[in-house]
Parts: C-alpha cells; sequence; structure tokens
C-alpha cells in the first residue's frame, strides 16, 4: 500500500510540474511588462528610467525566464504566490478567504448528488426498460445538455422571483448562520449537482445492470436471499468501486461548473474571485487562483486512486505478488 | 447462413445479435424504423445548420435593429420570443448567433481531432522519448478543468471567439490523444499490423490503411460528444464575458445581459437558454446513438 502511494505521489510530479509551468508562461506572456504595471504612468517618464530598472531587478524580471520559473516555483512551494495587483494583499490570503465558501458548495452538491443518484440508480437498475427507467435515462440525457447557468436562472425566477421561498443571491458563512448558509446553498448546489445527478445515474445504472447480470448474482438469489441483500451485499460493493473514479473525475467537471455557478449566485467563493481577477486584469490572482484549483483537482483523483486501490482487494492482492 | 453471401458479414458468426449494415439506403431506413428518433435527431441538426447557413431567410428582423419603443417587448406573433432590453427581436438574434456557436464549437473541436489524432497515433505507434513527454503533457492538461483553462487564457490573450475555439482545442486535445494511444497501443499487436510489419509495408501506409480506420469509431463518437460539450463551453464562456463580445449576438452573452432583467422580462432568460440546451442535447444524443450503432466489427470500411 505504502509502495503505491509512493509510486503515485512521483507520478504527480511531472503533472504539476507542467501545470505550474503552463500557468507562469502563459500569465507572462500577457502584454505589458509587470514593473510598469507596478508603476503605473510615471514609469514611461525618462527620469524614471533607472528607477523601472531597479524595480525590474526588484522583481527578479531581469533574470532568464527558466531561472524565473523556478524562483516563483519555489515560492509558490512555500506558499507565497506574490501579491495581488488590485488590493495589494498576498493572493495567498485571498484565496484561502474565499475558499471555505467554495467547499461547502461543493461539499453539499456530492452529498446532494450521491444520497439522489445512488437509490435513483438501482431503481432503474433493478427494472431496466421499464417506464421508470425510462424516464430516469431521460431526465439523465437532459440533465447533461441543461447549461447550468440557465437552470440557475430558470430556478431563480421561481423560487426566488415568483414563489419568494428561497433567496436568490449570496453566501453567508456557515459559522456565521448555519442555517441561512444551508438555505442559500440550496439553489446554487441543486443546479450544480444537476449534471452530476445525471452522469452518475448513467454510469451506476449500466454498471449495476452488468452486475446483476453475473453469476453470483444468480447464485445469491437462487439460494433465497431477499433482494435487498443482494444488492446491499452483492451488487453494489462491486458497482462502486468504479463508480469512485468517475465521481472523482467529476470533481473536475464541478470545479468548471463552481465557476459559473456562483457567478449566477453571486456566491462568493474562489471561482467567483478568480472571474473577478480575469475582468481585473489582476494577474497573480488569475495565476494562483488557476494553480491552486488544479492542484487540489489534482490531489483529489489521487485521493480517489488511492481509495480505488484499498477498496479493490484484487489490486491490492496483483500488487503484493508482483511488487512491482 | 445465407448472410454470409455479404463479406462484410463473415464475422456476424460470433455474434447472436441481428447484424447490422451501414451504408445502403435499406439499412439506414431499417435502422431509422428501430430508432425513430434518429431521423428526429438529424432534422435536429439540419434546422441549426441552416440557421447558420443562411439565418436572413430564417429571422424574421434584424438582429442589430435598435427599437427603444419595443424595448423588453413580452413574445406576441411580431416577436416571437419576445424583445431584448434595446428592443432587438431576441429569435433573430438567436437566429444570427447560431453560426458563431456552430463555428467556435465545430472549428475548436476539428483543431483537436487533427492534433489529437495525429499525436495519439505518433506517441502509440512510434513511443520512443516521445511518449512520455507527450503522455505527461497530456495528463496536466487533462487535470486543467475547462473554465479554469478558459480564465488562465482570457486574462493572457483577452476575451475573442478565438479564445474560445483555442479553450475548447486545449481542453478536446489530451481527450482525443488519450483516446487514439489506448486504441493504437491495442492494434499495434494485432495480426494484421504484425503481418504487414513483417512485409515492410511503410510505417505511414500501415497507421492509415490499417491503424486509423479501426480506431475510427471511438474517434467518430467522441467527436460528435465533443461537439455538443463545445457548445456548452462557447456558452458558458460568453455568458461570464470571456466570449464573443456584444454587439455580436451569442446566446451566452445574451444570458448574462438577460439575468439583469429576470424580474421584469423573464422570456429574455428562457429563449437563448433553451436554444443552448436543444443544441446541446441535439448533438449530444446523436452522439449516443452513433455509440450505440456503430459496432465497429460488422462496420463495412
Amino acid at each position: 500500500m505504502g509502495v503505491y502511494i509512493l509510486r503515485r505521489l512521483v507520478h504527480l510530479i511531472p503533472i504539476l510540474l507542467v501545470i505550474s509551468a503552463m500557468v507562469f508562461v502563459l500569465t507572462r506572456l500577457t502584454p505589458g511588462d509587470p514593473a510598469l504595471m507596478k508603476m503605473g504612468a510615471q514609469a514611461t517618464l525618462p527620469e524614471n528610467r533607472e528607477a523601472l530598472e531597479r524595480l525590474r531587478a526588484e522583481m527578479g524580471l531581469d533574470k532568464p525566464i527558466v531561472l524565473q520559473y523556478f524562483i516563483w516555483l519555489g515560492n509558490a512551494a512555500t506558499g507565497n504566490l506574490g501579491n495581488s495587483y488590485w488590493s495589494g494583499r498576498p493572493v495567498m490570503d485571498l484565496i484561502l478567504g474565499r475558499m471555505p465558501a467554495t467547499l461547502q458548495l461543493m461539499v453539499t452538491t456530492i452529498i446532494l448528488s450521491l444520497v439522489i443518484s445512488v437509490p435513483i440508480s438501482i431503481i432503474a437498475a433493478l427494472r431496466p426498460g421499464s417506464l421508470l427507467d425510462k424516464g430516469l435515462m431521460l431526465f439523465s440525457v437532459m440533465g447533461q445538455a441543461v447549461p447550468i447557468f440557465w437552470l440557475g436562472l430558470a430556478l431563480i425566477l421561481l423560487f426566488a422571483v415568483q414563489w419568494r421561498i428561497l433567496p436568490a443571491s449570496g453566501y453567508v458563512p456557515f459559522a456565521e448562520d448555519p442555517l441561512e448558509s444551508i438555505r442559500r446553498s440550496l439553489l446554487p448546489a441543486i443546479v450544480l449537482s444537476t449534471r452530476e445527478i445525471a452522469i452518475f445515474t448513467k454510469f451506476l445504472r449500466s454498471e449495476l445492470i452488468d452486475v446483476l447480470n453475473q453469476d453470483y448474482i444468480r447464485s445469491a438469489t437462487a439460494k433465497g436471499l431477499t433482494q435487498t441483500i443482494v444488492v446491499r451485499r452483492h451488487a453494489m460493493k462491486n458497482s462502486l468501486i468504479p463508480f469512485i473514479t468517475v465521481v472523482g473525475l467529476e470533481v473536475g467537471a464541478l470545479l468548471s461548473g463552481v465557476v459559473i455557478v456562483e457567478q449566477v449566485f453571486g456566491w462568493s467563493g474562489v471561482g467567483w474571485l478568480s472571474v473577478q481577477a480575469v475582468l481585473n486584469r489582476d494577474y497573480t490572482l488569475v495565476q494562483a487562483s488557476v494553480l491552486i484549483v488544479c492542484a487540489i483537482f489534482v490531489f483529489v483523483n489521487l485521493f480517489v486512486d488511492i481509495l480505488y486501490f484499498y477498496l479493490n482487494p484484487r489490486l491490492r492482492e496483483s500488487l503484493s505478488q508482483t511488487s512491482t | 447462413m445465407t448472410k454470409t453471401q455479404d463479406s462484410s458479414l463473415a464475422h456476424s458468426k460470433e455474434f447472436s445479435g441481428r447484424p447490422k449494415r451501414f451504408g445502403t439506403a435499406q439499412s439506414w431506413l431499417a435502422y431509422s424504423r428501430r430508432n425513430p428518433e434518429t431521423p428526429l435527431l438529424l432534422a435536429g441538426i439540419l434546422v441549426f445548420v441552416l440557421m447558420a447557413l443562411i439565418p436572413g431567410v430564417i429571422a424574421p428582423h434584424d438582429p442589430q435593429k435598435i427599437d427603444a419603443g419595443v424595448a423588453l417587448h413580452p413574445p406576441s406573433s411580431e416577436y416571437w420570443l419576445g424583445t431584448d432590453n434595446l428592443g432587438r427581436d431576441i429569435f433573430s438574434r438567436l437566429v444570427f448567433g447560431t453560426r458563431i456557436v456552430l463555428l467556435v464549437g465545430i472549428g475548436g473541436i476539428g483543431i483537436s481531432l487533427l492534433i489529437g489524432v495525429t499525436l495519439g497515433l505518433v506517441a502509440g505507434y512510434r513511443g520512443g522519448w516521445l511518449e512520455p513527454l507527450l503522455m505527461r503533457i497530456t495528463d496536466a492538461l487533462l487535470a486543467f478543468p475547462t473554465l479554469l483553462l478558459a480564465i488562465l487564457f482570457v486574462a493572457t490573450f483577452g476575451a475573442s471567439a478565438l479564445s474560445v475555439v483555442i479553450v475548447i482545442a486545449l481542453g478536446y486535445i489530451p481527450r482525443f490523444i488519450r483516446l487514439v494511444y489506448s486504441s493504437v497501443l491495442v492494434l499495434k499487436q494485432s495480426d494484421y499490423v504484425l503481418a504487414s510489419r513483417a512485409v515492410g509495408v511503410q510505417d505511414l501506409r500501415i497507421l492509415m490503411r490499417h491503424i486509423l480506420p479501426n480506431a475510427m469509431v471511438p474517434i467518430i463518437v467522441l467527436t460528435t460528444l465533443g461537439i455538443s460539450t463545445a457548445f456548452l463551453i462557447e456558452a458558458s464562456m460568453s455568458y461570464l464575458g470571456f466570449g464573443v463580445q456584444p454587439p455580436e449576438p451569442s446566446w451566452g452573452a445574451m444570458l448574462n445581459n438577460a439575468q439583469q432583467y429576470l424580474e421584469i422580462a423573464p422570456w429574455y432568460v428562457l429563449g437563448p437558454g433553451f436554444t443552448i440546451f436543444l443544441a446541446v442535447l441535439v448533438f449530444n444524443l446523436a452522439g449516443d446513438r452513433l455509440r450505440e450503432a456503430a459496432d465497429p466489427k460488422l462496420r463495412k470500411l
């Protein structure tokens, strides 16, 4: 197990290096010299030429780009990603400050999606081809096609404008007012879950149908176990293993969705912050937020891989035998 | 077995299911009888293509004509989907917005198809130092959630239709590489490829004649599904203000504008959103159908 985790961690190094290099190089391609931008309009005056050069040296801009990258990477590794062009505050503080809002939204979404999609999949898989199954599959296809910002606006129209039972926008920290916080996260979480429920249901249903046709399920039914026990003990266990990988991969789509949904609902999380950063041309903030979110996604997938490995006895066995 | 008179069905003995044939008019007819929604999907695609090609014929109004007198007019026989805050006809703007959406979506996927398939073929067939390098870059690109790639890219190069195309391409190139690469790894070991190599057939010929045709079906499926996702990416980016800039009509940007008038003009939100939904749905279902219908082993190539 330890060897496996170590191997996966080593595998991550080139990926993280490429990601960080892309983020660094792309934001360096931006028109304009960061030192010029920092000094403002007076930098163009001839008498300030020396000061500008000094500032560039101070910011490390006179060094070769590869060296600049490694300096930036070293700083990033110690949690220093520079200061925001816009507010002057360390970007790490800004991002960490917004992180709880985004995490709350994502966790609520994942819980909601799982709670809904797992029972739906079981019902559909037990009666494949039934009217219920067809209806659920239709929902699944539509759930993947609906643009989430439109769904968000439609729900705001219904719940906040027409019926006035849920607030349209705004984030309230959980610690401040737990009940109001959950109430406000309901609509954005429902919107975000739609796609996930669609994808989870589609996958888990076909996985379950596959498993339910296996010989050992027939044996279990033949020896007189009830359907509940067959599904819970035998079918679900085997279907959940590949399902976990899908959930992990969907975190990526969820991170895209968060950017949109936070915008629709004025939810001031990391996605909202990064869109603001683009609009304000706050390059250090863009750089840092993209890097951090991608790194989170990479580590979530690492965790999922390890979990997959841990839950799948066959993989564990094969590793202890071959020890590669 | 009377079927064996058709050489392409020689394999069908291995399969218990009914044989599927492609390429003849009768087989398409037979197929659409079994899957009545398929002609419907094709018709849907045709409608969007027509909207893109001849918007002037379909749209009843000039999409840019501002008329403050009818601003935020609800749907009527004159303005089918209502008007926006500047009195422009929403339906006409949706029709005229189709071209850019299709161009951006199909263009972005087309670029990724070309680059991704080529790199996937080379990485899988040639191996060597290129393979680990390409695959690590592929892994890293796949670790970017699409909209974060969009944020990074738009921050650097600004918002435009081209930025959307590049973001779609960057998102899908690694997917095509992965797909083709894994097919090639399997096909490379097949008897017919090994035989061709043994008799000295050139690599390029092997790739084009033996490997690519056999890897084609999943590529076609990913292309169709990719186009539907590309529409969503385009709409999302335009919604965020990262795509086509006003006054150019764009489905996503229209929704962004409509959000301000949500309470007084709910129809403004419904039209563009439903159009995006339909476009994505039609291409998505078409991709699903292709996946179900295309049985690579029985298909005549």
